[in-house]
């Protein structure tokens, strides 16, 4: 019992040199209260007063639409001497706002799973 | 530790080296499901689809003021092994091989002038960047019926079915795999 904990350290120690965690960001999470305020007929000027600039905007005939987006992805790796282990998983918390033919707003779609991904391997089960 | 431990151990240590392997996995984005999808019948408002899948991950034009939405996800896994071996004091040779399974699978839902759902789509990615999917063109006027002939409407395999290949490797179309 007594050689539990050094053996448990020396492997500790062992494998720690081939671990990776690593955490990708790409813009800011998108303020989800912020978007709550957001209601049809709201003009563009306001949407972008309330979610500043958009990352992309598309244009749909004589509508338009504007993307917002965050983007978060954890990367776990482990290197076991002859063997590597790698995964990664990416998420995003995205809006958009679509607009009618007189810059109104008039539908507005939400997903919020920028803090989702997990730091996991590649056999674990991540929803 | 037995000899036959020591002997594994010692010939991975050899290896370790000039050859490797790997096992990885690549998860992206949230599964659309096929009961969730189930629910959206042809003539549901873009509301409702927004509602039930959320902020689609690509939004484009089709012909005739219509408009594609497409909801994309990746859960890929993949193995390799690499060999390399020094051939002198400049250089080595290596080779690998991998196996890599689909690159994901995404749902994108066509809806016409009017915003109500039209047609549906399941299959697998594509790179948008293959099929050139075009700019919009410029509105000559104002209330003018858009170009029938500009962008494209198809995303996943194009077959005009509700279902991908069996393989999860789409085919032609374009948009699917639009990126972020």
């Amino acid at each position: 019992m007594k050689h539990v904990l050094p053996v448990a350290l020396a492997l500790v120690l062992a494998v720690a040199p081939g671990c990776l965690f690593a955490r990708e960001r790409a813009n800011r999470p998108i303020d989800e209260a912020a978007v709550g305020k957001l209601a049809a007929g709201d003009s563009a000027a306001r949407v972008v007063e309330l979610l500043g600039a958009p990352t992309d905007v598309v244009q749909l005939g004589r509508r338009s639409a504007y993307r917002y987006d965050f983007t978060q992805k954890k990367r776990t790796g482990l290197w076991l001497i002859l063997v590597g282990f790698l995964n990664d998983d990416t998420r995003q918390d995205r809006v958009w706002v679509f607009l009618d033919v007189d810059e109104r707003v008039s539908h507005v779609g939400t997903t919020f799973q920028g803090d989702e991904p997990e730091f996991a391997m590649p056999w674990s089960d991540v929803e | 530790m037995s000899p036959r431990c020591l002997a594994i151990g010692a010939l991975a240590l050899l290896l370790a080296g000039c050859v490797s392997g790997d096992w990885s996995r690549t998860r992206a984005h949230a599964r659309v499901r096929p009961a969730t999808l189930e629910e959206l019948e042809p003539g549901a408002s873009l509301e409702r689809c927004l509602a039930v899948l959320g902020a689609p991950n690509d939004v484009w034009e089709t012909p005739a003021d219509g408009v594609a939405l497409a909801w994309w996800w990746v859960d890929a896994r993949g193995w390799g092994v690499t060999a390399s071996v020094p051939l002198n004091d400049y250089g080595s040779a290596s080779a690998t091989w991998r196996d890599d399974d689909s690159p994901g699978r995404g749902v994108v839902l066509f809806f016409d002038a009017g915003l109500v759902l039209t047609r549906r789509e399941l299959g697998g990615l594509v790179r948008a960047g293959d099929h050139g999917r075009r700019r919009p063109d410029a509105l000559e006027e104002a209330g003018g019926a858009a170009d029938p002939g500009r962008g494209g409407d198809d995303a996943t395999d194009g077959s005009g079915t509700n279902e991908g290949r069996p393989d999860g490797r789409g085919g032609g179309g374009e948009g699917g795999g639009g990126g972020s």
